[in-house]
């Protein structure tokens, strides 16, 4: 398995942190990218080293995050996560907690990278044009319950079989003609006075607009509240003229 | 991940007048350290047996990936070790006031993971 170049380029920028002498990353064993200056050889017997270590503390249920040694030459900062080993090595003791914080850095990278690379989902693909079915047209249910009908049963009824519900419909007109009659009978409200009509506009349930299933509802301005919120215009200055003497 | 201040201390000073279990309950607590020395075949600890002995077998752990990864590298002479756990870290190191031909070895334990370069001094100051 091959570095991007991304990573390897983070990789390159990791032996260069501090005193960072060299740099190994290997996976189950197998070195994924060496920029230590030793033989391939000694450091692939290094990295197997180095992976049967952390698999005898796994052995041992315990879940090492790091392991550090100090030798009289440098110090070995061993950094595991998952079946991923990194093999720094670094000279000055003190700086052991910065080059693992890098080394962590560039794992979490590398797990980043590799998650977004492995395990992505696939969007499903959508159906080409000839696939695609046209909706089934929804046709309204004929009552047949022997109850008495819904106003709107009735209506959708009397549309289907017009012949059947002659009755109904018959009805129905009458009812209309009724309304219309008590409709024209009511005499207009006489105007209010001002005061009492803004008491009214005031105490009058706001109205709500209903567009498809999404509901409407106009903004109530408080009593003292301005229609705009623009600030009034200014006067013009009016300079006298001072007469000179 | 790690879970510890970088200024803080890895030693915490233990009153004498406890007892073994007593002061291994107080580290725990606290989470401080607790110090170990092992050389001329014997070894010294002030939280009980069971507690060195846990101690004894992480040194020769450490003492043996150690010797191994210096073999490999041609550094054999190891000056100390550092293993990090989820929630505890183990540490080993050479006294160099001791005799090189009888070296001593100092060690700690902390149940949390405290930074290298405080541990080693806290335990080159033992």
């Amino acid at each position: 398995m091959n570095l991007s170049a991304t990573l390897k380029a983070t990789l390159d920028s990791l032996r260069l942190v501090g005193t960072v002498r060299g740099v190994c990353l290997c996976r189950d064993g197998e070195i994924l990218e060496n920029l230590f200056p030793f033989s391939p050889k000694r450091m692939q017997a290094l990295c197997d080293e180095g992976t049967d270590i952390f698999s005898d503390f796994v052995d041992r249920e315990r879940d090492i995050e790091r392991l550090v040694m100090g030798f009289d030459g440098g110090q070995l900062v061993m950094l595991a996560d998952g079946e991923l080993l990194l093999l720094l090595m670094h000279m000055i003791p003190d700086e052991a907690d910065f080059v693992a914080k890098a080394g962590r850095a560039f794992l979490n990278d590398y797990r980043l990278e590799n998650g977004t690379a492995e395990n992505v989902v696939p969007f499903p693909e959508e159906p080409h044009a000839d696939e695609v079915e046209e909706p089934e047209e929804i046709v309204p249910p004929v009552a047949e319950h022997s109850g008495p009908m819904t106003f709107r049963e009735l209506l959708i009824a009397a549309e289907n079989a017009p012949e059947q519900h002659s009755a109904e419909i018959s009805l129905l007109a009458q009812a209309e003609q009724a309304s219309k009659q008590v409709a024209n009978d009511i005499q207009p409200a006489k105007p209010q006075p001002a005061a009492s009509a803004a008491r009214a506009q005031r105490s009058r349930p706001i109205r709500k607009r209903i567009v498809g299933e999404v509901v409407v509802q106009p903004a109530r301005l408080a009593a003292q509240q301005p229609q705009s919120t623009l600030p009034p215009p200014k006067k013009p200055r009016v300079r006298s003229r001072r007469q000179s003497s | 991940m790690s879970n510890s201040p970088d200024n803080e201390s890895a030693s915490v000073d233990l009153p004498s007048f406890l007892n073994e279990d007593e002061l291994l309950d107080l580290a725990l607590t606290t989470q401080g350290a607790r110090y170990f020395r092992v050389g001329n075949g014997g070894s010294r600890g002030c939280t009980g047996a069971g507690d060195l002995e846990a101690f004894s077998e992480n040194l020769g752990l450490l003492q043996d990936c150690s010797i191994r990864m210096g073999n490999l590298l041609e550094m054999e002479a190891v000056s100390h070790c550092v293993v990090y756990e989820k929630d505890s870290t183990i540490a080993y190191r050479y006294d160099s006031d001791s005799n090189p031909r009888n070296p001593m070895v100092v060690g700690a334990m902390v149940n949390r993971q405290v930074p290298i370069r405080k541990l080693l001094t806290d335990l080159a100051e033992l």
